[in-house]
């Protein structure tokens, strides 16, 4: 096995973000679809502009997951919440239509229970906000490195 | 050959185009004397959209019938398929009567009988027939299905879609378990239809034993009522009733539920110890455009434990949220305008003497922390979230803008009494009484650059946030408690006597990753080195202002390399502080994978935010206090073969004792799903915990056999050692039937009883009545 | 016996709905009027 660094020149001469920024990532429905979809294209482009033809499609598909932690008897209430996140993805060639890397990522990130229940709201905003960061970040790896392999 | 035979049959008398019919067979039989033609040998007829199989097709001209033999086979244009020993159908197929057949609907349905004759192509009579809800009709290897309806006859008519039984029985495999003089129920193909559905029971110690009756009535397509009548063994009539509408654009429903507790003593001591008790719940959301919706959500409730009490669904609820939203999602843009009302269902007196430790009592101006917990919520008028990301790049780096309003009014000053450590107490406030406004525009700047020949990936990012807080009828006790406390501790910060405070936090740093790839045959590893700086000016009016939305800071790998690790806007993170991780994840192409993280962060210049106390001691003990935090870490394992482990913690800087772990663990091996959830949270005294929680959860689903499964759950509580609630069941479910019988007992209820123990028992059938009353979904 | 299954549209959609106005399907797979809103613009 050979070790290079993830973003370096490859063999071909370009980055792994000369195919990245030719991904085209389906629009989301809901926040957190697009808070995960905004991280990933500033991921695949690095804040620059997107290729000019986009030469390969990202689906996501996302469920969450909250439950309550830290119950006691007589409590009535927990102590925090946690939130999980999952993400299945499937990236695809749209020349050829053939998958070119598909998988599943989860990440979790809990809050602190607090007697004003609007904090809760916010806060579990906040976490998924968080976990969404956390799936971006190993997705990105994860498409980076095929690239630079595939390449 | 092919050869039609219209010839044969005289044009159908009624207006209906003389369509041809087209037979394959292997010969034809053309028998002059009685006038009959025979098509002989694997026989096809299309004719009209019904298709027509047979060993052998007889047509007679005199008697105008056509007779199929030798295992006919008929599909219906509707899809139907009649299989049959010999059909006899009048020459427009509309007619005739069929022996010995199975017909199989499209809705996977199967009747069969000796039998059946069907005339005017409206009414089938099938004697002696029975009906099932299992495609092939019979159960495996021919025994009798697990369920079926034998009937002297059953009478199925077209046009009205419903399907009458005279002498029927239900069968369970083969024996007979029921008899229903008169049975009627719509035809499978009928989504809608009004009438009783499948009643279900329940049993817990305050309501007693009870059978609910659902009865459904639809008024239109798009409207319809279901009302419910549980008589309770111990309480009474319990009555529910949800009206749904859909309108053009989008659909609401009203949902109610009442009864008048003949027992009310079963509940002494909370506040269901009363006569009459009820709650309304209406559910509304409408489609503006593609991108835009509009809707409600909104409880009323006669007292907080009645949805505990008497809810299936909502069981576990903490509270009802109920809100009225306006919301907008395009491209990289979102808006969501909502105001809020919550409905606690604590009771008062949760957490006096309760396990969770001795709450030390307020000074006297402020209510006590177990008493008005109703009082103690704000009515949100309104929140605004609007962000957008520019779609072309700026000085070629992502231009990020965001606004966020909050208003809200609070009665009641939510307190609560901490013992310092250095002695003394110290009264804080999650919650001022009070109007409350915060206005808030941010910015961010950022570019991530890659150095292509060493793979060097550099993020320069700046951001900005301005909030405008405009505070009117502030609790004076609470201005003139802080006040004093200030005068004895000067870290302490008197709440603002002013009625407008502006903040403002420019912020500008550097993200720095270096990752390197290890790539082998098998899978790629990926490690990278990370570290991130951010400069700016101290935090200014930490303890003036209120902080309603960002009062829970979990520090964890999620927030490691957050710019700023608050969870909302009233506060904003303020010196200069450098993240540093390491991150090193495997990836195998057989789609297994292993993410680790572990980092710390460090107070470098400036008033560290998180040391300085707010008006609720946010961040006190959160790992972020010291100039030096806590380490941080985390594991995700998932072998992509069944297992999958999210594991995370902060352990002191010092002595790496752990401060906070959290565990989530699923497992899938063979008939067995099994998760397991741990959590450890170590007591934060100074943000008024005092006690440690260590709790673990498991709920774990075993397929038994083919169609049975058993399932469990439960909480424990290790720092206590208490069984906090568990519950087991029994499910069957298969393509025709489904039954599940529930036990749960739960301990966490401040309710006066040590246990609330629960059984609830529902089977359905399907087609004939499998409809359940639902109080939250829309469609 | 009854049932009780997801609700249709009104019976006279088709005709209320405006024919210039097109219909796009929304993320529950419902027909949707695409016509413009006047806060369009922030998105």
């Amino acid at each position: 096995c050979q070790v290079t660094p993830l973003y370096g020149t490859l063999p071909s001469g370009g980055t792994v973000r000369d195919d990245t920024r030719a991904i085209r990532i389906e629009p989301a429905t809901t926040r957190v679809g697009q808070e995960l979809r905004n991280e990933l294209i500033f991921a695949f482009t690095g804040g620059g502009s997107a290729a000019a033809e986009d030469r390969y499609s990202l689906r996501i598909v996302l469920s969450e997951h909250e439950s309550a932690v830290g119950v006691e008897k007589l409590a009535d209430v927990p102590a925090a919440y946690f939130i999980l996140v999952r993400a299945s993805f499937v990236l695809t060639e749209i020349a050829t239509g053939t998958t070119v890397l598909s998988g599943s990522s989860f990440a979790s990130a809990s809050y602190d229970f607090s007697t004003q229940r609007f904090a809760n709201l916010r806060a579990k905003r906040d976490a998924e906000d968080r976990a969404v960061k956390v799936i971006s970040d190993d997705i990105r790896t994860r498409i980076a490195a095929h690239f630079a392999t595939a390449g | 050959q092919v050869s039609t035979i219209q010839e044969f049959i005289d044009k159908p008398s009624d207006a209906e185009v003389a369509s041809d019919m087209l037979v394959e067979a292997d010969e034809l039989i053309y028998d002059f004397d009685n006038d009959r033609v025979s098509a002989v040998g694997n026989v096809q007829i299309y004719y009209r959209g019904f298709t027509l199989e047979a060993g052998r097709v007889t047509l007679d001209r005199r008697t105008n019938r056509l007779i199929a033999e030798g295992g006919a086979r008929l599909v219906e244009p509707t899809g139907n398929t009649i299989e049959a020993e010999t059909i006899n159908l009048n020459d427009s197929f509309r007619d005739g009567f069929i022996s010995s057949l199975r017909v199989r609907t499209i809705e996977r349905t199967c009747f069969a009988a000796e039998k059946a004759t069907r005339s005017e192509g409206e009414t089938t009579v099938f004697e002696d027939g029975i009906y099932t809800a299992y495609p092939e009709c019979v159960g495996k290897d021919g025994k009798p299905p697990l369920w079926r309806i034998k009937a002297k006859k059953i009478i199925h008519k077209q046009s009205e879609k419903m399907v009458y039984y005279e002498g029927a029985r239900l069968e369970f495999w083969g024996t007979p378990i029921a008899y229903l003089p008169f049975l009627s129920h719509p035809d499978p193909s009928v989504k809608q239809k009004s009438g009783l559905l499948v009643p279900s029971y329940v049993h817990s110690d305050e309501l007693g034993f009870g059978v609910t009756i659902p009865y459904h009535y639809v008024i239109a397509p798009n409207m319809d009522v279901t009302f419910a009548a549980t008589p309770l063994w111990r309480q009474g009539l319990f009555v529910q009733g949800e009206w749904r509408h859909r309108t053009l654009n989008g659909m609401y429903s009203v949902n109610a539920a009442g009864i008048r507790q003949r027992d009310p003593g079963a509940f002494s001591g909370t506040s269901g110890d009363r006569d009459f008790r009820g709650s309304v719940r209406t559910l509304g959301e409408f489609n503006i455009n593609p991108r835009w919706k509009w809707g409600w959500d909104v409880t009323a409730v006669t007292d907080r434990g009645f949805i505990k009490d008497y809810s299936r669904e909502n069981k576990n609820d903490d509270e009802a949220v109920s809100s009225l939203y306006l919301r907008g999602i395009g491209g990289r843009s979102y808006f969501d305008l909502s105001t809020y009302k919550f409905q606690v269902f604590q009771e008062e007196g949760t957490g006096r003497n309760g396990r969770t430790g001795k709450n030390w009592r307020n000074p006297a101006a402020f209510s006590q922390p177990w008493r008005d917990l109703q009082d103690k919520q704000p009515v949100v008028h309104p929140v605004l979230d609007y962000s957008t990301v520019f779609g072309k790049p700026v000085a070629g780096g992502e231009l990020k803008l965001g606004a966020n309003l909050t208003s809200l009014t609070r009665d009641t000053t939510d307190a609560y009494t901490v013992l310092k450590k250095s002695g003394g107490r110290l009264t804080r406030f999650r919650g001022v009484s009070g109007t409350f406004t915060r206005t808030t525009v941010e910015a961010e700047w950022r570019r991530e650059i890659i150095e292509p020949t060493m793979g060097h990936v550099v993020t320069p990012f700046i951001a900005f946030q301005g909030d405008m807080f405009n505070l009117s009828n502030a609790d004076h006790n609470v201005r003139r408690h802080t006040r004093a406390t200030a005068l004895t501790n000067p870290a302490v910060e008197p709440f603002s006597n002013d009625d407008a405070v502006f903040r403002a936090m420019p912020a500008v740093g550097l993200d720095y990753r270096w990752p390197f790839l290890i790539s082998s045959d098998w899978g790629n590893q990926v490690i990278s080195p990370r570290a991130q700086i951010v400069s700016r000016p101290d935090e200014t009016s930490i303890g003036k202002l209120p902080n309603e939305d960002a009062q829970s800071l979990v520090f964890d790998d999620t927030t490691l390399f957050d710019r700023d690790k608050f969870s909302g806007f009233d506060r904003t993170e303020g010196g200069t502080r450098a993240n540093v991780g390491l991150e090193y994840n495997i990836h195998a192409k057989d789609g297994g994978y292993i993410s680790m993280l572990a980092g710390q962060s460090f107070h470098l210049a400036g008033r560290n935010s998180y040391a300085a106390p707010d008006i609720l001691n946010t961040g006190a003990e959160s790992g972020l206090q010291g100039d030096q935090s806590d380490y941080v870490g985390r594991i995700y394992l998932d072998t992509s073969r069944g297992l999958l482990i999210g594991a995370r913690g902060r352990f002191d800087k010092d002595d790496l004792d752990p401060a906070r772990t959290e565990l989530q663990a699923t497992a899938f091996a063979g008939p067995v799903v099994s998760t397991v959830t741990y959590a450890y949270l170590r007591q934060q005294p100074e943000s008024g915990i005092l006690d440690d929680r260590e709790e673990i959860q498991n709920a774990t689903n075993l397929r038994v056999a083919e169609n049975w499964r058993l399932f469990g759950a439960l909480r424990y509580d290790l720092n206590n050692r208490t069984l906090v609630s568990d519950g087991a069941g029994i499910a069957y479910d298969d393509e025709g039937f489904s039954m599940s019988l529930a036990y749960a007992q739960d301990r966490s209820r401040y309710d006066g009883d040590p246990v609330d123990r629960t059984i609830f028992f529902r089977f359905g059938l399907r087609t004939i009545g499998d409809g359940q009353v639902s109080t939250d979904t829309l469609d | 016996c009854g049932r009780r299954g997801s609700l249709e549209p009104p019976a006279d959609a088709a005709s209320r709905r405006d024919p210039a106005v097109p219909m796009v399907k929304n993320e529950k797979g419902r027909e949707v009027p695409d016509r413009p809103f006047f806060l369009d613009p922030l998105l």
